[in-house]
């Protein structure tokens, strides 16, 4: 497994470093860009390519925001070919040329998401996120999860787990170089849920949390206060651990930092990206909502979602501005609100969203007939991509970088 | 006095491990391990192991926060040593299917007053039986989001166990665990499905070769 990361990371490395670019034509000469603010597809036609790389380019393309149409219809064109390795120029319709490039490194996948990233930098100004990988748990038995590791259209999925028990809320650290999840891993006769981190690089894994009762929702600040959903304190509560923590020298926990005293389910903790504030789901006078708690400690602050009922599994966008959730009204919709709170706006029926780096999509979780899946909502469009199935049930994605 | 000779003669049998196979810890070989926790040492006090102090300053809260960074635990509940997981002896054996499982509302982590009587069985076996341990576990429908199940299976399971020791069991015997929605006994999409699922499980931990005291009838 670790054999498989170091070779992924080093065909990514390779790729962009040897990247030749081909065309003489300066990126964005005349090429009529469309900008950051776009909440409308922007309908592109691609030719010349086929089999994998056409299907990777239209998935990309459009999990960001554009539409793949025929050339009468396009406002831009891709045109090029996979002859051995990706080649691809991007026009606009009165063929003011973008770019013309060749890529090297990796797999035609890996090339043809790099095409991908440069179209969607050429037009909008912003990176891409078609290079990027998402951690999930998959169900591999009856009573068997692993955290899994994939590119985020679900490709080259790679076991992190092999415990063959439960596992539930994968999270990255803010860094990516960590991953914390939760586990019901067997000790001492008994299974008690476990956070767990573990080293991406090394494989090398740490009890962060085994307390009497429920240990979830591993979350690391930028600043390294881990939060977790404790239950040692007799009910579901969020506490806080300073950087450096230990909980092999702490197993009475006696440096923790209990953040709310309810005797309410809190669940799915969030941090803003300044790692100022913590975000979870909790309930109040019977209503189910969200809260925010400065990360010093204080009051629980109510963020409204008006609009939506019975929020829970918030996600802070990476660019501060948003979070987003679950709406249970009888199925689930994946909502979005600002920060602040306010109306919430439907996304997309689905739960457990988190944000790309981009902060303008969100992974998140359908429950089919017999199985979950993993699905991408670009947010200001609404557009909706289903990744493909995999072996077993998927859900709870959380996306890297 | 003949109970009291039976709990002695499983209590040494549970010493002198007579009953070979133990329930093996699975062992995964990249974990750092976890220490065994033996001798669980009863720390009653449950207090609030905060420092520091909070930011008292902001509006709008709401209650239930914790501002000053130590407020008091509002559950009531004495959970024994909060801090350390049940352990259980390597020749005992789990026993899941004695006492009928308990049952919830959908949401709603209260007891069911028809269900008192199901906890109320399990607290007199287990002060009959003051060797035996019990792990409760509160499952849920999948109606909830998953991480919101998680923390309503819990709520479920601490309900159960706050029962139990409101009759007398000590805290120190008892576990909670939450399976959220991850193990449903019927994966059928009725309603009948799921208001089987949304329940708490009685786990016994007893030595291997015991004799359960019965209640006197």
């Amino acid at each position: 497994m670790r054999m498989v990361w170091c070779l992924l990371a080093f065909g990514v490395l390779e790729l962009s470093s040897i990247q030749l670019h081909a065309g003489a034509a300066p990126a964005g000469g005349n090429l009529q860009v469309v900008g950051e603010a776009r909440n409308k597809l922007i309908p592109v036609a691609l030719e010349g390519f086929t089999g994998e790389v056409a299907s990777v380019l239209k998935f990309d393309l459009e999990v960001m925001g554009c539409k793949v149409v025929p050339s009468a219809d396009a406002a831009f064109l891709v045109r090029g070919k996979a002859d051995g390795s990706v080649v691809g120029a991007l026009t606009d319709k009165a063929g003011n040329p973008g770019f013309n490039r060749r890529y090297s490194g990796g797999n035609l996948r890996d090339q043809a998401h790099a095409l991908s990233n440069d179209v969607i930098q050429a037009l909008t100004g912003l990176p891409g996120i078609a290079s990027t990988r998402v951690l999930f748990k998959m169900k591999t038995g009856p009573r068997a999860e692993e955290v899994f590791l994939s590119d985020y259209d679900g490709h080259k999925p790679v076991a992190l787990t092999n415990d063959k028990t439960l596992v539930s809320a994968p999270r990255w650290s803010p860094d990516h170089s960590k991953v914390f999840y939760t586990t019901w891993l067997k000790r001492g006769g008994i299974e008690n849920t476990t956070v767990i981190q573990q080293n991406m690089k090394t494989g090398e894994r740490e009890v962060m949390a085994r307390y009497r009762g429920l240990n979830t929702g591993g979350a690391l600040s930028p600043q390294g206060f881990l939060a977790m959903i404790l239950s040692r304190g007799g009910s579901p509560d969020v506490y806080v651990a300073p950087p450096g923590w230990k909980f092999m020298e702490d197993l009475k926990g006696q440096n923790l930092r209990r953040m709310c005293v309810t005797r309410e389910e809190e669940n799915g903790v969030t941090w803003s990206p300044d790692g100022q504030w913590l975000c979870f789901a909790t309930r109040a006078n019977g209503k189910r909502m969200l809260v925010k708690v400065a990360a010093q400690g204080g009051n629980m602050i109510r963020i409204p979602t008006s609009g939506v009922l019975n929020p829970s599994e918030p996600n802070w966008s990476p660019d501060g501005k948003s979070i987003a959730f679950t709406a249970a009204m009888g199925g689930f919709n994946v909502c979005v609100v600002p920060a602040q709170g306010g109306a919430a706006t439907v996304v997309a029926a689905g739960e457990a969203p988190t944000w790309a780096p981009n902060s303008r999509n969100l992974i998140f979780t359908r429950r089919g007939v017999n199985k979950r899946q993993l699905a991408i909502v670009d947010v200001p469009t609404k557009q909706v991509k289903i990744l493909p199935a995999f072996v077993g049930s998927a859900s709870q994605p959380a996306w890297g970088n | 006095m003949r109970g009291e000779l039976y709990i002695k003669a499983v209590a040494c049998a549970a010493l002198l491990g007579i009953v070979g196979m133990g329930c093996k810890s699975n062992d995964n070989a990249g974990l750092t391990s976890i220490p065994s926790f033996a001798g669980s040492g009863n720390n009653p006090g449950g207090g609030n192991p905060n420092t520091g102090p909070g930011n008292g300053n902001d509006t709008g809260g709401l209650p239930g926060g914790n501002p000053n960074g130590n407020g008091p635990n509002t559950t009531g509940t004495d959970n024994g040593d909060p801090n350390t997981p049940l352990t259980i002896p390597e020749n005992f054996q789990e026993q899941r299917d004695i006492f009928e499982r308990v049952h919830f509302d959908y949401d709603s982590s209260e007891l069911r007053p028809g269900d008192k009587d199901l906890v109320a069985q399990v607290a007199q076996h287990l002060i009959q039986n003051p060797q035996h341990m019990m792990l409760v576990e509160g499952h849920c429908d999948e109606r909830g989001t998953e991480e919101y199940n998680l923390s309503l299976g819990e709520r479920r399971a601490l309900t159960v166990a706050e029962e139990l020791v409101r009759l007398g069991v000590s805290a120190d015997r008892l576990g909670t665990q939450s399976l959220g929605e991850k193990v449903p006994l019927s994966e059928t999409d009725s309603k009948a499905a799921r208001a089987e699922n949304r329940r708490g499980e009685f786990v016994l931990f007893m030595p291997m070769t015991g004799v359960v005291e019965l209640p006197q009838n």
